[in-house]
This record gives structure tokens, sequence and C-alpha cells, in this order.
């Protein structure tokens, strides 16, 4: 079954060319569908008790969507400035999609004139005059909602906050409120010294943008470095033909399918073709190296021996590399953060894709134009040039220093685990970005002018109407605004205590009063009657139970920003006495909290995808012990990763936390590769270094090849838009390096002293198991373990006449007859005599198996025959990963010396 | 609004004059003539008001206030107005005095009974929105005709009733510097000079923020009409404030003028 799928495209060459034309229509046509996503929502736990706080918050207290345009200038306060931030106020005021327009034209404002008090707007219209002028100056500067927030700490800039109408669903809003702002802001450049919008629009439109441009730029780098490492290893100018006919099939099916299902592309599968070109010419590599290693050009049919050796080969480790690869990077779309799980979904099925079309287009391809001359040498020859010295190279260490090799691994894993465990989390959209970003830059400056772009909400719940009418709540908020002032930490806070501070200093007979929550619960109630529901509606609800304080700051970092936050609830809690519940939240926060779950999501994929490959290994080669060890040279590289991480200074954000994960899926592919080639070997060649040498050169080219070029290709990730894919494309060259390095030192180690017997051989083994049931070499042991036995051990064939022990030869075996039967015969002064006829399960020889032995007559087949050898020495070695069957086995062969031994001594008493 | 709709009964002299000069005399009126039909019918030399103002936000959260209305024009000719709150015990006593003036910016002053001072408001803090409510504080005052420019439009039939359609204009520069609306639209009934719907447009944008709706009215004696019940409903501050009369009174015996003065209030005279 699984060779007729893994041949489909050589058997069923015009099904399979159908095939691919149809799927390539059909699912190409989804591509039109295909959405991009950059929003922040992508980045959230929406399953998160936070969230629904923070869902809350915006229902009481608006929206936080907020775009700021900067507008900086050394004569900021002259009329001409003034009259040009008034009407860009009041045009943006009328775009449809802008909920409020906050900025100094908006303000509201108190001032005590003369013991006379003006509520008017700070400045409603330009002032025109030098004294108006500075009137509105001195009323900004005593004002607490202008400074730091429309009006910069050196009153040289002016923000206009605009607060965007939420449409959820609304792809399109952000780039639309971007761009109709930049258009606004743009003349500006002329006439201010420095003007620019920075917020969640320009963000999502900068992060879509660099996603696009990231896919243009970083896809033909990489199917350049793919062309120049096929040419190079393969030596055959059509090498890349293949990786690219099948990357290219997989990018259309795969964006169509992604356009039919819905699953945007994010900044993380952004990198997408580049990563199908990169992970999935990994197969066409493995198969086109043994397409080249199967080629004889004396042979009549060059292509299809050539294509028949390949899939042979290479065909079942292929699609099995491919189903962990995808694995890997399909862990992640069980995460909770959208932008994790749609990256999984694409890349997983970007990978399954892959699978389907090398299995089609390969052998379709190199069955009609395959090359029927190689500069590679045949399979399992010795190996000359680059490829020759690698080989002797690895060769070298493995089998001169393989102890080193073992506690080397050992101590570099410890080590690098514990470091390892000081990388901090980080999961912010500003970020993801280079810090020579202009939009990283905005944001910096803002943050030094004003305040920082990122804000929270300590939304207080006093749990009865008007709680917020009373002094001692009030000064609850005060309380906690003065504690978050004295951290330095924030650069903004805001809650209706200010307004009431506010209105009570300018109140007071000459407007010098204290800026303070008067203890009078009906003068507070008084002076809110100078605000309308508008002005405190972001602060208050309208029955007065629920406050908000707004904070803003620049704390980028989401260990920074949580472990102030843990420092802050504590501060909370000794204020209010407990006496009031609160939550704090917001977009951002939510963005920062999902980083731990980012981080556990992650360690649950890692485990998952460990346990899978565990599971495969182990089933494959019915062997945990060999699962086990198999898991070494792979997560040794992602332990020396994240060692790499921390030192390098990388967070754990959302794209590196993949690398783990991803760089596990694709370095277990080489593993598998040996593995197979191992076991493939190991039934040819019973000595395991002859058979690990063998397997090494044989897949050395593959290995080496995929690694390199992978290691490359993930190397121009570097010059992605976003840090985030930046750092991904480090680590993931890093980690592939050192997976190919830790893979080829090792894996042969630990290969050298085992034998492999893969699950496919055992049930395919073609003998009468029945008739051996009843052996008593094999007695207590089920057919499996026997068929395992047998295939782990020396299963030698004999022609008819043929002599399996030889009267009066040295050796030190023992045999069971598991097919057809033979006859013991003993000759004596040229008289041969039949002693017995051996019949399958019949053991002989056992004396062998103790040591060197005088043979006293021979065993000759009495038809073809299959015999095991078992050599004391080999059966140690050949069952070290299992036993269970070793304890079984040496159990019944010393029950059958022991028998042995008592009939001797019976026919010869005096011994 | 209610202030406005009492301080234009209050202007009213000749009770029918419009009425008897009949309806085709009346299609040939200007806007300004209609204005000054509208105050001269419904205007009262003393008016007293009780009323429930209720004020619901956005999510249907209702805050109701009472509040008693003192207005009277003096022998200066120019009105003087008081406004009170009663309940609830919070703002109990809150008062707002306005003294109309020639030149066109009238004086207003705030009570706050917690901190037993009056305080004068000056510059543009009248375009504010009044103690909570969707009333600015200049929609309280007397709408003096000299400092608007009333430009007619095409009639309209609201309800199966004819309305004149005007749009006031501040013309005063006083007015325009103060007025926090570019201008209003207003309905008047043909049958009655009554005008039961305005429309308000913000200063700057000149966007449509708010109407005021007269939900319930019913005629005083003679000609003059007054409004019972109305809903100013705020469209920027998703916002509306249900007003109803209680109880009225035009007699001279119930507006006092020694309450206009700051004594009154000061000594707390004012409170019930």
């Amino acid at each position: 079954m699984l060779n007729k799928v893994i041949s489909f495209g050589a058997n069923h060459r015009i099904l399979a060319f159908v095939g691919l034309i149809v799927a390539t229509v059909l699912f190409g046509s989804g591509v039109v569908h295909l959405k991009m996503d950059a929003g922040y929502n992508s980045l959230i736990d929406p399953t998160s008790p936070s969230k629904k706080a923070y869902d809350q918050s915006v229902e009481l207290f608006g929206s936080d969507y907020m775009t700021l345009v900067y507008l900086r200038d050394n004569d900021l306060f002259t009329t001409e400035k003034l009259s040009r931030i008034e009407e860009l106020t009041y045009t943006i005021q009328d775009l449809d999609f802008v909920e409020r327009v906050d900025s100094l034209f908006t303000a509201a404002n108190m001032r005590n004139v003369d013991g006379d008090l003006d509520s008017s707007p700070l400045m409603d219209t330009t002032p025109q005059t030098q004294e108006e002028i500075d009137l509105a100056f001195d009323n900004a500067l005593k004002n607490p909602f202008v400074i730091n927030n429309f009006l910069s700490k050196d009153h040289k800039a002016a923000v206009i906050n605009v607060i965007i109408k939420p449409r959820w669903g609304d792809d399109g809003l952000p780039r639309l409120a971007y761009e109709t702002i930049e258009d606004l802001i743009t003349p500006l450049n002329a006439e201010f010294d420095e003007v620019f919008q920075i917020g969640p629009p320009r963000i999502i439109t900068g992060t879509k943008r660099g996603m696009g441009e990231d896919m243009l730029k970083l896809t033909p780098i990489a199917a350049a470095i793919l062309i120049l490492f096929t040419i190079v290893f393969l030596r055959t100018p059509s090498a890349p033909i293949l990786p690219l006919i099948t990357s290219g099939l997989s990018m259309i099916w795969t964006f169509g399918v992604m356009g039919w299902l819905g699953i945007p592309v994010n900044m993380l599968s952004a990198g997408l073709p580049a990563l199908l070109i990169a992970v999935g010419s990994t197969e066409d590599t493995h198969m086109l190296s043994g397409y080249l290693q199967g080629v004889d050009s004396k042979s009549d049919d060059v292509r299809k021996n050539a294509v028949k050796f390949m899939l042979k080969k290479v065909g079942f480790p292929t699609l099995l590399t491919a189903g962990t690869t995808a694995l890997g990077f399909g862990s992640s779309a069980f995460s909770d953060i959208k932008l994790l799980s749609d990256f999984g979904y694409a890349t997983a099925m970007g990978m399954v894709l892959n699978m389907i079309a090398t299995l089609l287009v390969v052998p379709l391809y190199l069955s009609l134009f395959g090359p029927k001359k190689t500069k590679l040498v045949s399979d399992g020859s010795e190996l000359d040039g680059f490829f020759g010295k690698v080989d002797r190279l690895f060769s070298y260490l493995t089998e001169k220093h393989g102890k080193v090799i073992v506690a080397l691994s050992i101590v570099i894993s410890l080590v690098c685990g514990g470091i390892a465990l000081t990388l901090k989390p980080q999961n912010d959209p500003i970020s993801f970005l280079h810090p020579d970003n202009p939009i990283v830059k905005a944001t910096q400056v803002m943050h030094r002018d004003v305040s920082g772009l990122q804000s929270f909400s300590i939304v207080l719940d006093g749990g009865e109407r008007g709680a917020f009418k009373q002094p001692k709540n009030l000064k609850v908020l005060q309380e906690i605004q003065q504690f978050l002032d004295s951290t330095g930490d924030y650069d903004k806070t805001l809650s209706l205590a200010d307004h009431v501070s506010y209105v009570h200093r300018e109140w007071s007979p000459n407007g010098k009063g204290r800026y303070e929550i008067p203890d009078s619960a009906a003068l507070i109630e008084q002076y809110l009657l100078f605000f309308n529901r508008g002005d405190v509606k972001n602060f208050v609800t309208s029955d007065f139970r629920k406050a908000n304080i707004i904070v803003r700051h620049n704390l980028l970092k989401s260990t920074e920003i949580l472990d102030r936050l843990e420092i802050l609830k504590t501060e909370i809690d000794r204020i209010t006495g407990k006496h009031l519940t609160y939550e704090i939240t917001s977009q951002n926060l939510l963005i920062h909290s999902a980083s731990l779950t980012l981080i556990k999501g992650q360690i649950y994929s890692f485990g998952f995808v460990v346990l899978v490959i565990l599971a495969l290994i182990t089933l494959m080669y019915t062997s945990l012990p060999l699962g086990i060890v198999s898991l070494i040279p792979n997560i040794l590289p992602a332990l020396v990763t994240f060692a790499a991480m921390a030192v390098f200074d990388f967070t754990l954000n959302a794209g590196t936390i993949l690398v783990a994960v991803v760089a596990l899926g694709i370095a277990v592919d080489d593993t598998i590769h040996l593995l197979t080639s191992y076991s493939t070997y190991g039934k040819k060649e019973l000595d395991t270094w002859k058979a690990t040498r063998l397997a090494v050169r044989s897949q050395i080219i593959g290995v080496v090849a995929t690694s390199v070029s992978l290691t490359a290709t993930f190397m121009i990730f570097m010059g992605s838009n976003f840090s985030v894919i930046s750092e991904f494309g480090t680590l993931c060259a890093i980690a592939l390096f050192t997976a190919m390095i830790s893979d080829l030192v090792i894996t042969p180690v630990f290969l050298r002293n085992v034998h492999l017997v893969g699950i496919w051989d055992i049930l395919a083994l073609d003998i009468g198991i029945d008739a051996l049931m009843s052996s008593p070499l094999f007695k207590g042991m089920s057919k499996f373990q026997i068929r395992k036995v047998i295939l782990l051990c020396d299963l030698r064939n004999y022609k008819r006449g043929q002599t399996i022990i030889r009267q009066d030869n040295m050796d030190q075996e023992m045999y069971v007859l598991v097919a057809g039967s033979a006859y013991v015969q003993h000759e004596h002064m040229n008289k041969a005599r039949t002693l017995a006829k051996l019949s399958p399960g019949d053991v002989f020889g056992e004396a062998g198996f103790s040591g060197d032995i005088m043979r006293t007559a021979s065993v000759i087949a009495d038809d073809d025959i299959k015999v095991v050898a078992l050599n004391k020495e080999q059966v140690q070695k050949a069952l070290r990963l299992y036993p269970t069957i070793a304890t079984k086995l040496y159990r019944n062969i010393s029950e059958i010396l022991g028998t042995r031994l008592r009939a001797t001594l019976e026919m010869d008493p005096l011994q | 609004m209610i202030m406005k709709l009492v301080k234009l009964a209050s202007f009213s002299v000749l009770l029918y004059g419009v009425g008897l000069n009949g309806i085709s005399y009346a299609e040939d009126l200007t806007g300004r003539e209609i204005m000054t039909t509208v105050s001269e019918r419904h205007k009262r030399p003393y008016e007293y008001s009780v009323e429930e103002m209720r004020l619901v936000d956005s999510s249907g959260n209702e805050e109701v206030r009472t509040l008693r209305r003192f207005a009277a024009e003096l022998e200066d000719g120019l009105s003087k107005y008081l406004l009170t709150f009663d309940s609830p015990a919070g703002v109990k006593g809150v008062a707002m005095l306005t003294w109309e003036r020639n030149d066109g910016d009238d004086d207003q002053w705030t009570f706050l009974p917690a901190t037993k001072s009056l305080k004068r408001i000056v510059g543009g803090g009248k375009r504010n929105y009044f103690l909570g409510t969707d009333f600015a504080n200049e929609d309280l005052v007397a709408e003096n005709l000299d400092r608007f420019r009333y430009e007619r439009q095409a009639d309209q039939i609201i309800d199966n009733v004819d309305h004149y359609v005007i749009w006031a204009f501040p013309e005063a520069e006083a007015t325009k510097k103060s007025t926090g609306y570019s201008y209003r639209e207003i309905y008047i009934r043909k049958d009655t000079f009554f005008q039961d719907v305005v429309k308000f447009f913000e200063r700057r944008t000149k966007k449509h923020i708010k109407t005021l709706t007269v939900t319930k009215s019913s005629p005083i004696d003679g000609d003059g009409w007054r409004t019972d019940e109305s809903v100013m409903a705020n469209f920027k501050e998703d916002h509306k404030t249900i007003s109803k009369i209680m109880e009225r009174s035009f007699k001279q015996e119930d507006v006092p003028e020694e309450i206009f003065k700051h004594r009154y209030i000061t000594k707390r005279k004012h409170m019930k």
C-alpha cells in the first residue's frame, strides 16, 4: 500500500500529471481570497480571563484604539502653528472612522481669573494676539490633562489623540486610518520641524507592508540559495529544477487553501514561501540524491532503475520526515495565540502539500527527464572531494572519540539547559520590529517628549452606585496615581481624581488652592457638575460605581511590565485595604500576558513533538531505548539554540519560541534518514561499525546538503523587516547547523553499538513462523519477538547440499533452522552416516555458543533453507536495545545447553 | 432651551398680531419677522416653573434632577434668571444666576452650596454644557434678536403641521465669539408660531450635534404656548436630557425681584 503511494508518480505518470494540474487550478483559485493579518488580536489569548476584563473595560470606558499625531516646532505657540493644529484637529474629527479627537483644542479647562471661573475650552479657536497666546500657554501648563498628554514636557510638541471607532472585523480600517491621517499630516512637514503619527494603525499597516516586502525580498533569495546549493552539492545542473517545481506548486496550493479556509498570512507565515523552498526542498534533495546514487549508466533502463532504487531507498523515510517536519511546524496550530496557530496551520499544511507535490512530481520528472549520468559515486562507495573529507572527519571523531562525544553531549546539554532557564519572554508588536525602524523611533520620541505609546487601565469597582463621588474612594485613585508617579516607571496617569482636584484648586478664592480631593462628598458632587458626561466617560461609569485610572508608559519588555504589575497589585491591595476590587487591563497588557501563554503553549508543543517522535522511532524500530537515544542529537540543538538566545540577548518571543519545535521537526529528518539507512545496511553487514560507516556515507550528501542549504536559507531571514523573523532565522540556522553536527557525530556513536530492525522488515519477513513456535530457542516468545530475533541475528540462506557446519572445523556459533530441512551427517573412515533430520525450529551446533568448539558432525542443507546463526558477541550487541527478548533468548539457550550437557553426561557417566 | 422659550415668550406683547393679519400675509414674512412674532406672541413678564430633568446616557442609565426656574423682565427692559437644583441631595442648592446685559455679554454666576460661594462664570464657558445636562449655558439665556441673523428656509410639513424653517446665525461679534453653534435650525408651527424643534450645529465643524424636540405643549392664556415636555438629544455625546414641567406660574408674586440678588443666594434663601 505504502509502496503504491510512494511510487504513484512513477507508475501513473499521466494520472499524476493531471492530478497536479487539477490541484493547482482548484487550490490556486483560492489565492485571491488570501488575507493578511497584522492585527493585535492575533497576539492575544482570547480564552484568557483578562480578555473579558478588557472587553468590559472598553465597553465601560471606551476604545483604547488610538493613533497619536505628533507635531513639533520650536515656535509651537504661535498663531500660525496653532491654527494648523486647530485645522488638523477638526479635519480629523470629521473623518467617519474617528470616534473622538482630543487635543489642545478640545481639552477641558478650568481657570480662576481674578476670582472668577473661566471654564471655556483651553483653546477652542486659535489665539490671535500674543496676549491670548500667553494666556493659552499659561492655562496649558496648569492643566493636568495637557502636559505629557497633548503637550510635550518641553512645550515644543503638540499631540493630537485620535480615538478610532473600533470596527471589529474591518481589516481595512488600520490602513484607511493610517493613510488618511498621513495624507493630512504630510503637507505639514514643510511647516513644522517634525510631524508623524504613531499608533496601532501605523504599526499594523507598517507590519503588513513589511510582510509583503519580506515575501518579495526573501523568496527570490531563498530560491537563489537553493539553486546554488543543489548544483554545488548534487553536481547536476538539473538539480534545482525539481525543488523549484515542487516548492512553486506547494506555494500556490498552500496559499490557495489558506485563502479558501480563511487562514490569513501573518508576520510569521510571511516567510512561508522561503520556508517552503528551504524546508520543502530537503525532501527533493534526499530523493534526488537517492536517484543519483542509483544511477547505473550501464543498465538497460537507467532512469527506471534509478527511480526504483530511489523510491526503495528514500521513499518511506521521505514520507516519514515530511510528516515529522509538518508535525514540528503544525504543533503551533494548537496555540491559543492566533499568530502562532495560524502560522502552525499554514506551515503544516504547506509541508504536507509539499510532500504530496514531491511524491507526485519527483518520480514523474525523474522517470522522464532524470539524468543518466552522475558525478556522484554509487551507493556505499568511498566518497571523494568535499564530502569525502567531511565523511572521514566525522568517522574519525566517532570511531576514536566516541566516549568523549557522549560525555561532551551531556555536559553541553546541561550547561545550555541551565543558560536557557535565564531567558525572558517577550510579546509586543513594537519589539517585533528592528530598533532602527521608523515606527520604533517614533514610539521612542513619543515616550521621550510626551508619554509612551503603551497604556493600561486600572479599573476599580466601588461596589455601589455613586462610590466614586465619595472622597475616600477618590483619594484611593489619587494615592494609586501618586504611587505610580513615584516609581518613575510610568509617563502619565489620569483619573477622575484629577478632574475633581483640578476644579477644587481653581474654585479656591484665588485659584491657588491645593490640588487635592476635598473631604466633602457634596462638594465633590457639585464640582462634578462642571463636567459633562463626555469629559469623564473614559474615567468613570455613569453610575459612578467604577472608575478608571489611565496609565501611559513605555515599558516594552513583557517581563518588565508584568513584574511591575505584580508590585503595583501589592500596592493597590495595600492602598484599597481590599475594600475595592480592581482589574488592570489593556490590549497591550493582554499581548504582554500572552507571552506566558506563548511559552507554556510552546513547551507543550515541544513536549508533544518529542513524544510523537519518540513514539514514532520506538514503533519503527520497536525499541524504546532507541527512541530515547535518538532524541539526544535533536534536543541538543534546541538547548544550544536557547543558550545562544540568552548569550545574544534575544528574548523568547512569538518567533524565537518556535525555533525549538521547528528545529526539532526538521533536524529529526536527518536522524530518521540515518536510522533507516543503518537498518538497511545492518541487514547485510553484521559488523555494526562497518554498517554505521556505510549508513553515514550514504546519507552524508543528503544530510550535509540539506542542512547547509537550510542553514543558509534561514540566514536570509536576517534580512527580514521584523526583528522577530531575523532572530527566528538566525536561531534556526544555528539550530540546524548544530543538528547536522550532532546527527553526524552523536547518532553514529550510538548506532555503532546496536543492531536495528525496522517494523516493516519484521512484518514483511516471509517465514513459516508457526513451526518455530515450538522451537526450544523461541520458547515463551511471541511470533513478533521471534521475527525480531531472526532479523536482528545473522539470517543466512543455504542452497540444497550446502554445508552449514563442517565436521572437524572450529567455530563458535549455534544455529536454528527457520525454513527448509537439513540433516546431520557424521563421517568416519570416509563413510558418511546420517545421524538426524532437522526441520524448522530445530536447534543445532548449540555447543558453539559457549566458545570455540571442534565440530563432531556436519549439517547439510536438504533443500534451500534459512538458518539463524547465533554468535554470543553478536547476540549481545544485537539485543542490546531489546532487553526483554534478550532475557528470554538467554534463558532458552541456557536450557538448551543444560539439556545438552545432561544428555552428554547420561551417555558417558564418567564425565 | 426651556429658558430660551420662556424668554422668547416673555417678549411676546402682541398676542394676536400675526394671526389677525392672516396666513397669506405670513407667507411673505422674513425670518426676522417670524422670530419677532414668536417672541411677541409668547412673551410673559414673570415666570416660575418646577421641572424634572432626566439625564439619560448611551447605556440607558438615568439620573433624575429636580429644579426650579425663575425669570423676570425688570424695569430696565432686561431679564434676570435663576435656576436652582432641589434634588438629588448632593446638588441641592446649586444655582445659576443670569443677568442680561445690553452689550451682548450676559453675566452668569454659579453657586455651589458646599463652598458657600458664588463665582462668576467668564469667557466661553457659557457654551459649556450646563451642570451635566445637554443644555449649554447659552441655551438657558435670553435670545436677543439683535444678536442673530435669521434666514428663512423652505417651509416644511412635520406631522401634518406646516412649519416655518429658520436658520439663526450669530451676528454680533460678542455672540460670534461666545457661542458654541455655527447656526441653529428652528422649526416654528405656522398655526401657533410656537417653535417645537430646534437643531443645533456645532461652531467649528458645522455638524448637527443635538436636537431639541418639544414632545408635549399646551396653550397658556391668550395665544401663548408653553412646553410641558421636551427632549434634548445630544448626538455628539450620545446622551439626552428629558425635561418635564411639574408646576408653572406667571404671577409676579412667585418671582420676587430679590431672588436675583447675590446675597439672597449666598444666604441660601433660594434653597427650599
